[in-house]
């Protein structure tokens, strides 16, 4: 023992008599005088620990045991004790030249951002991407991958981040921002052709003459040809749009109408036409992109209706049967507050589907006496519901019809 | 806002806990201070401190966060309070541009400061003259039983992005409940977003010691892909429709004033003027609300009404008052009946504006195609109503929304449906749309037919679809879809029976990892013995007003657990679909 009198130990505080109880390597006693005067365990036994730790890794005469199995012999003797901050005890072990030792110890250690810092100055690339994905901290993780892209020779880093599926998500999410150039390489590196033609689409988004745009695009064709899947897909897609562009492009410079069709759909385009009175141009692109009737019709009423050619509406409600019913053509007219055009389509509609056109309109009388025709309970519900406090008598006529027909 | 001390978990808690960070952050910065907000801060920020707090705090003026130059400051420091995205950092910067030297400008991160952000303010130059705080405010308390971190496009991070920070902010949140209401003794959950949130709340956990008596029981989490068809279906309960239709932010909704307004209000308004729009306040202390918000719609017309009578008896009942006590008690509920009286002419207003757009022939059309869907009926073809909207020039959100119904219920489209959607959808309007396709795929919200049909399983296995319902007096809570019960509840129904301890056998039922652990409580605490045990849901990727209203009426009426929600955020079909495109 260390003969001490109150007076000293006054003088000198608890705390260095641990220190020296500490630096005599006498732990034991040390922990015991934390234990009885009641430190805190995060202040006291943490610290005599610690230093127990530090000094048995700095012992020559352990290497005859695996690194591994001195570590769990550590974290045995000091699981108990909070605040034992393993980081510490594996810089000890990087002094001491043991850098296996300390990577072992690195696994105890719970405070991730402490952790991956010296896995990093380890060199153990790989274990600290993976805990830095793990950790989940979006903050952490771009602060690593920065890093690691700063200590590692590019290649390594390349194959590094490619091999993390996760990580590589983040570091493309990353460079979108910072460098498009450089994403569009990483696409091509890990052979990711869809996504490399994505880029080029959106890219032609801002391309400012038709021109450039067909060329990204066709670029863009050449990268989904390479790809599998739905490469198919976005081939054809971005096919059929090279031809609108072009087509569109003509048709501005035939019209002489500039900027007014590139970048419209093909229904767009269509309807924009018929607005215009280019029916025959109209019919021609119909047939270059094999529109579907049913979808050829919705586009005529809409274009005959927006340029308000009633007449020419009805006449081409007469060419054929139509392959989408009058409804359409009774909303088209309703759209621009022409009920009595309506009318004409509402006569056209079998009277099995006239309650619906009659509600369209607002014509809560016609719709009722409809449904009571059609014998149709639910119908006269659904016309119940529509009725407020100023359609009252026809309310009442329809509880009378449900009655009849119940 | 002191009605959410009235729930059975005390949300004033964790509410006053925010409005202390948030002065304390504050008064960080000496002196006047003029506060500039990302947008979408003001509703979140006003649940937790009013503005006359904040005045009190030295901020003199508040300005919304848009480009261009600042109006001319008058106090020593300029705040700017906004959440980590870079177009807020873009107008930051610009906001800086010809910045007084004698101005101190701070920037305060909501609810954590980003690499990314701090790169971008670097690049434009700007970082210097800035000083970089936090407010740590990851989930507020948005009513009795409701909390939100009000990350409006968490389910877009999560699910296209792949960005698990939300999953750090998820866990960060739930250790704040812990850290007020004790540590939760057991947690269960679906997804493997759920897994991964687990194991850091299991973490963050063992750091916790102080000795508080766990006042929640249960945490389930909930990851959104583990049910995707209950936000893509139109809610029908009160409140849910008006967020479909008007969009319910932080308890408030806009809505067109022509209603509201009253005969001499309409009379004085000149031709040339349009009244502004009227601002509404929806929550637990509105009486009313509480009775009507969680009711299918078809039942709030009749409870108005009922109300009403009811209102008038009262009011007739004291001209029938003879003595001077019987006419002091009516003026006693005088007050009482006025704001009643009001509240009711409110509520009716607003159930005529959501009766126009719900009685419409496009409303009924396109709700009877989704219920189709959800019964399982025709999903291997192209639906003809979906083809027709695409040839009307309908607008695209409702098109899309019908078409990931259908692949969600049929987990995934036949190839050639699938093809002739997307084609259909990049001929009606346009080719950058197939971006937002990739989009919606990636999602997994509109995708090609795998092996197994998940959903017609469970749909059989769980009893989803229910017919006879009664909307005046449900039964089940299949009555806020009107006939479907959302997924995720009745999940959580079969999780905990009434009567019976909990039975973790049906999350096997359901694809995904399932979570089932117990936490380690802190020394010497003990789980509670209460009769009726609270459980704490979180959606991971946002949460519906109608789930919230089944979720409620669970609570209610049976006698296993009482829910409490929690959420990244409160969203509907519209939104969840039109934030991907």
């Amino acid at each position: 023992g260390v003969p001490l009198t109150h007076h000293q130990m006054q003088s000198l505080t608890i705390k260095v008599v641990i220190d020296r109880l500490i630096q005599r390597n006498l732990w034991p006693i040390a922990a015991r005088m934390c234990d009885h005067l009641c430190i805190p365990e995060e202040e006291g036994a943490s610290r005599v620990k610690k230093h127990w730790a530090c000094w048995k890794v700095a012992q020559q005469d352990s290497i005859h045991i695996s690194d591994e199995m001195l570590a769990a012999k550590i974290k045995q003797k000091l699981q108990d004790t909070p605040g034992i901050s393993y980081a510490d005890i594996a810089r000890k072990a990087i002094e001491c030249k043991r850098p296996e030792l300390a990577y072992q110890l690195l696994n105890y250690e719970t405070r991730a951002s402490q952790q991956i810092r010296l896995l990093i100055q380890l060199q153990r690339y790989n274990a600290a991407l993976e805990k830095a994905v793990a950790n989940g901290d979006s903050y952490t993780l771009y602060d690593v991958i920065a890093d690691l892209r700063d200590y590692m020779p590019a290649l390594n880093f390349q194959s590094l981040i490619t091999s993390n599926k996760k990580a590589l998500k983040y570091y493309l999410k990353y460079l979108k921002y910072w460098n498009r150039d450089m994403l569009f390489q990483m696409h091509g590196q890990n052979d990711d052709f869809i996504s490399q033609g994505l880029c080029r689409v959106e890219d032609s988004f801002f391309d400012i003459t038709v021109e450039n745009k067909i060329t990204s695009l066709k670029d863009a064709k050449m990268d989904f040809m390479r790809g599998k899947g739905q490469g198919e897909f976005l081939q054809s897609v971005t096919e059929e749009q090279i031809k609108l562009y072009r087509c569109q492009q003509s048709l501005e410079d035939e019209l002489r109408s500039p900027k007014s069709f590139v970048g419209l759909s093909i229904h767009q385009t269509i309807v924009k036409l018929v607005c215009d009175g280019q029916d025959k141009k109209a019919d021609n692109v119909r047939k270059e992109f094999k529109v579907p009737e049913r979808k050829y019709w919705f586009m005529m009423t809409a274009g005959l209706s927006s340029k308000r050619d009633w007449d020419g509406l009805e006449k081409f409600s007469r060419s054929k049967k139509s392959p989408i019913g009058y409804v359409p053509f009774v909303e088209a007219c309703l759209k621009y507050d022409q009920k009595h055009e309506a009318e004409k389509y509402i006569h056209k509609v079998p009277p099995e589907e006239r309650v619906k056109p009659y509600l369209m309109a607002g014509d809560l009388e016609k719709a009722c006496e409809q449904a009571y025709v059609n014998k149709n309970v639910r119908e006269l519900i659904r016309v119940l519901e529509r009725c407020g406090t100023a359609n009252r008598n026809v309310s009442e006529r329809i509880h009378g019809y449900i009655t009849n027909l119940q | 806002m002191n009605h959410l001390q009235s729930g059975s978990l005390k949300l004033g808690l964790l509410r006053n806990q925010a409005r202390r960070d948030l002065i304390e952050c504050l008064l960080r910065i000496e002196g006047g201070k003029t506060v500039v907000w990302d947008n979408s801060l003001p509703g979140p920020i006003g649940l937790v401190a009013e503005y006359s707090l904040l005045q009190e705090r030295g901020i003199t003026k508040m300005y919304p966060l848009v480009a261009g130059p600042l109006p001319a400051i008058t106090s020593p420091n300029v705040v700017f309070i906004s959440r980590a995205n870079l177009s807020n950092m873009d107008n930051i910067a610009d906001n800086l541009q010809g910045a007084k030297p004698d101005v101190e400008f701070h920037l305060v991160f909501l609810p954590r400061r980003s690499l990314i952000c701090e790169k971008r303010l670097e690049d434009l130059g700007v970082v210097n003259k800035l000083k970089v705080h936090e407010f740590p405010l990851d989930i507020l308390p948005i009513d009795t039983d409701l909390l939100s971190m009000e990350i409006n496009d968490s389910f877009k991070r999560l699910f296209v992005d792949a960005d698990y920070s939300i999953l750090h902010s998820v866990a960060k949140a739930i250790e704040t409940i812990q850290g007020l209401y004790g540590v939760i003794p057991v947690v269960y959950g679906k997804g493997e977003l759920s897994q991964r949130v687990a194991a850091m709340v299991e973490r963050m956990s063992a750091d916790l010691t102080s000795p508080i008596a766990p006042d929640i029981d249960n945490l389930v989490l909930i990851d959104r892909s583990t049910d995707l068809v209950t936000p893509l279906a139109t809610q029908l309960t009160y409140e849910g429709l008006i967020d479909e239709l008007y969009g319910l932010h932080c308890t408030t909704v806009t809505l067109p004033p022509e209603k509201f307004l009253t005969k001499q209000e309409k009379d004085r308004i000149r031709p040339d003027e349009t009244p502004p729009n009227k601002k509404l306040i929806l929550n637990d202390s509105d009486e009313m609300f509480g009775e009507l918000r969680d009711k299918n719609f078809h039942a709030v017309g009749p409870s108005l009404s009922a109300k009403a009578k009811g209102l008038t008896s009262q009011v007739e009942e004291s001209k029938s008052a003879r003595s001077i006590g019987e006419y002091k008690q009516f003026v006693s509920k005088l007050p009482h009946i006025q704001a009643a009286k009001a509240a009711l002419a409110m509520h009716t207003s607003v159930t005529e504006l959501l009766k126009e757009k719900v009685d419409s022939v496009e409303f009924l059309e396109g709700l009877r195609c989704q219920q189709e869907f959800i019964n399982g009926i025709e999903l291997d073809r192209v639906n003809e109503f979906v083809d027709d909207c695409i040839g009307r020039g309908d607008p695209l959100v409702k098109v899309l929304r019908l078409m990931c119904v259908q692949s969600c219920c049929g987990n995934g489209l036949k190839p050639k449906v699938l093809e002739a959607y997307r084609s259909g959808v990049v001929q009606g309007y346009g080719y950058r749309h197939q971006l937002a396709l990739e989009r919606l795929e990636t999602a997994g919200l509109l995708v090609e037919q795998q092996s197994s049909k998940t959903f017609a399983y469970l749909r059989r296995y769980l009893k989803l679809n229910v017919e006879d319902i009664n909307e005046q007096n449900p039964a089940d809570i299949s009555y806020v879809f009107s006939g479907y019960a959302p997924l995720s509840c009745r999940l959580l129904q079969v999780l905990f029976p009434e009567g019976a301890p909990p039975a973790e056998e049906v999350l096997r039922h359901i694809p995904g990892p399932t979570v089932h652990c117990k936490q380690t409580l802190p020394k010497g605490v003990q789980p509670s013995d209460g009769p009726v045990s609270k459980t704490l849901v979180f959606f991971i990727g946002g949460v519906t007003y109608a789930e919230i209203a089944a979720l409620r009426f669970l609570s209610q009426r049976g006698k296993s657990t009482e829910f409490i929600v929690a959420a990244t955020n409160i969203t509907n079909g519209n939104n969840l679909i039109s934030r991907l495109i």
